[in-house]
C-alpha cells in the first residue's frame, strides 16, 4: 500500500465524512465541525495531486541543486493548501459565529425546528 | 542503535493505542467532563510518547522534537483547564449526580 | 435512513471525484511550470524554499487575492458580533491562566517571528507564523478581563501591513515593468538570511496581515465586536 493511496483514501473518506454530516447532521455547530472536516479532505486531495513517490519537500539545498526537476515534489498544489488552510480557518469562525446567532434568535440550534425558513 | 531503534517504534506504538483510545472516549463518554478527560489527558500522554519515539528513531531530530513536547506539556493542560473553567459556567452542563462543587462561589 | 440516504448521495459525489481524479493516471513527473519552478527558482528568486516562492512571488497576485478573502471573512465576523455581541465572559480568570499568561506568549511570539523570518528557507513563512503569532493572541486574550490593549492597533496593523504588501508589488511594477519583481533589492546569497529579494518583506507583511486578522476574530469573540 503506497503512500500516495494513503493519501488518496484518507482525503476521500474525509470528504465523505465531511459530506455526510453536513447532510444528515441536525444540530448547527455539528454541521459546521462536518465542514471542516470535508475542507481538510478537499486540502489533503490537493496536496496528493502534487505527491510523486520517493520524492523529498521542494526545499532545494546543495545535494539536489543539479537534480532538483527529478528529486523534489510539485510546490505548486503545496502553496496553494498553505493559504487554504488558514484561509479555512477564518471561514470556520465565521460560520461558528453564524450558528450561534442563528440558535440564539431562533431559541433552537436543531434544524428541524427552524419553521420559520420554510417555504 | 538497533535497540533504540525499536524502543522508538514501541513508544509510537504506545502513542497511537493512547490517541485511539482518546478519540473513543470521546464518541463513548456520557457528558462534558467525561469527554474532556479522554480528550486531553489521553492525548497529551499519547502526543509525548510520539515525540520521544520519534527522537529515538531519528536522534538528530530529539531536540526540536523535546522542545515540542515541553510547549505541549506547557499548553494542553492550561488549555483544557480553561474549557473546564468555561464550560462550568453553563448551568445546563452540570451533573445530576454531583455532591460537592468547590468552584461555586467563583462563577458568581 | 437520513443517514443512510446522505451515506449514498456523498458516496456518489465522492466516487464521481475520485474517478475524475483517475483518469488523469498516477502523475509520471513535474508538470511544465512546476518544472520551470523547480529548474529555475533557485536562480531567478534566490529562496530555498519553492513553495514559499511559489506563494510570495510567482503567484503572490493570488496570495493578495486569497489575504482579502481572508480579510473578508475576519471583517464579517466583526461586523456580525459588533451588531450581536455574544455578551461578557461568565466567570473570572484562574491563577494557573493568568500565570501561562504571563509567560508563554514571549516564547510563542518568538517562535511565530522565526516562522516568519526564516519563510525563504524553510517550511513556514507568512501564513503559518501568523497563525502561531494569533495563538499568543488567543492565550493573552484568554487571561482577560476588559478591554486589551492590543486591540485598537490591529485595524492600523492590517491595514498598513495590506499596503504594504500592494507597495512591495507596485515597486517592482516601477522599477523593472513587473507586478511583485522579486529583483528590485538585492538576491544575496541564497540560504541566508538576508536573501531573496523582496520575499522576507512580503512574508512579514502577509504575518502581520493574518495574524492582526485573526487576532480580530479571536478579540470580537472575547469582547464583542471591539467598540461598545
Amino acid at each position: 500500500m503506497s503512500l500516495s493511496l494513503v493519501l488518496l483514501l484518507s482525503s476521500m473518506g474525509l470528504l465523505l465524512t465531511g459530506l455526510v454530516g453536513i447532510m444528515a447532521k441536525k444540530h448547527l455547530l455539528r454541521i459546521a465541525l462536518a465542514f471542516t472536516l470535508a475542507s481538510t479532505g478537499v486540502n489533503i486531495l490537493l496536496v496528493w495531486t502534487g505527491y510523486l513517490a520517493g520524492r523529498k519537500a521542494p526545499i532545494i539545498d546543495a545535494s539536489i541543486e543539479e537534480i532538483a526537476t527529478v528529486a523534489v515534489v510539485d510546490p505548486v498544489p503545496q502553496a496553494l493548501v498553505l493559504t487554504s488552510i488558514v484561509i479555512g480557518v477564518a471561514v470556520s469562525a465565521l460560520l461558528v459565529v453564524v450558528a450561534v446567532l442563528t440558535s440564539r434568535e431562533l431559541g433552537t440550534a436543531d434544524v428541524r425546528r427552524m419553521r420559520n425558513l420554510k417555504w | 542503535m538497533i535497540l533504540l531503534s525499536a524502543l522508538g517504534h514501541v513508544l509510537l506504538l504506545i502513542g497511537a493505542i493512547f490517541l485511539c483510545i482518546s478519540g473513543l472516549g470521546i464518541l463513548r463518554m456520557p457528558d462534558v467532563w467525561n469527554r474532556m478527560h479522554a480528550g486531553t489527558k489521553a492525548t497529551t500522554l499519547g502526543s509525548i510518547a510520539f515525540m520521544l519515539g520519534l527522537g529515538l528513531i531519528r536522534p538528530e531530530w530529539l531536540p526540536k522534537l523535546l522542545v515540542i513536547a515541553l510547549f505541549i506539556v506547557l499548553t494542553n493542560p492550561v488549555s483544557s483547564h480553561a474549557l473546564a473553567r468555561a464550560v462550568h459556567g453553563v448551568p445546563e452542563e452540570k451533573p445530576d449526580n454531583l455532591q460537592r462543587d468547590d468552584l461555586q462561589e467563583a462563577d458568581s | 435512513m437520513r443517514t443512510f440516504i446522505a451515506f449514498l448521495l456523498a458516496l456518489y459525489l465522492v466516487f464521481f471525484a475520485a474517478a475524475a481524479f483517475e483518469s488523469f493516471g498516477e502523475p509520471q513527473g513535474l508538470g511544465r511550470i512546476a518544472e520551470h519552478y523547480a529548474a529555475e527558482g533557485f536562480e531567478e528568486v534566490g529562496a530555498i524554499n519553492l513553495v514559499t516562492a511559489v506563494v510570495v512571488t510567482y503567484r503572490g497576485l493570488d496570495t493578495l487575492g486569497e489575504v482579502s478573502v481572508l480579510f473578508t471573512a475576519a471583517s464579517a465576523v466583526i461586523l456580525l458580533l459588533s451588531v450581536f455581541p455574544l455578551g461578557k465572559p461568565a466567570n473570572k480568570p484562574s491563577s494557573i491562566v493568568l500565570l501561562t499568561m504571563k509567560v508563554l506568549p514571549g516564547p510563542i511570539l518568538l517562535f511565530g517571528g522565526y516562522i516568519i523570518a526564516h519563510g525563504h528557507l524553510t517550511p513556514g513563512g507568512g501564513f503559518p507564523g501568523g497563525a502561531v503569532v494569533a495563538s499568543a493572541a488567543l492565550l493573552v486574550l484568554l487571561g482577560c478581563t476588559q478591554e486589551v490593549g492590543f486591540a485598537k492597533w490591529l485595524t492600523f496593523a492590517e491595514s498598513m501591513a495590506g499596503f504594504s504588501f500592494a507597495m512591495l508589488g507596485f515597486w517592482g511594477l516601477l522599477k523593472l515593468g513587473q507586478f511583485l519583481n522579486n529583483s528590485v533589492l538585492f538576491l544575496g546569497i541564497p540560504g541566508q538570511l538576508l536573501s531573496a529579494g523582496i520575499i522576507p518583506l512580503i512574508s512579514a507583511a502577509i504575518g502581520v496581515k493574518v495574524a492582526s486578522e485573526l487576532s480580530g476574530i479571536l478579540v470580537a469573540y472575547r469582547c464583542g465586536g471591539g467598540k461598545e
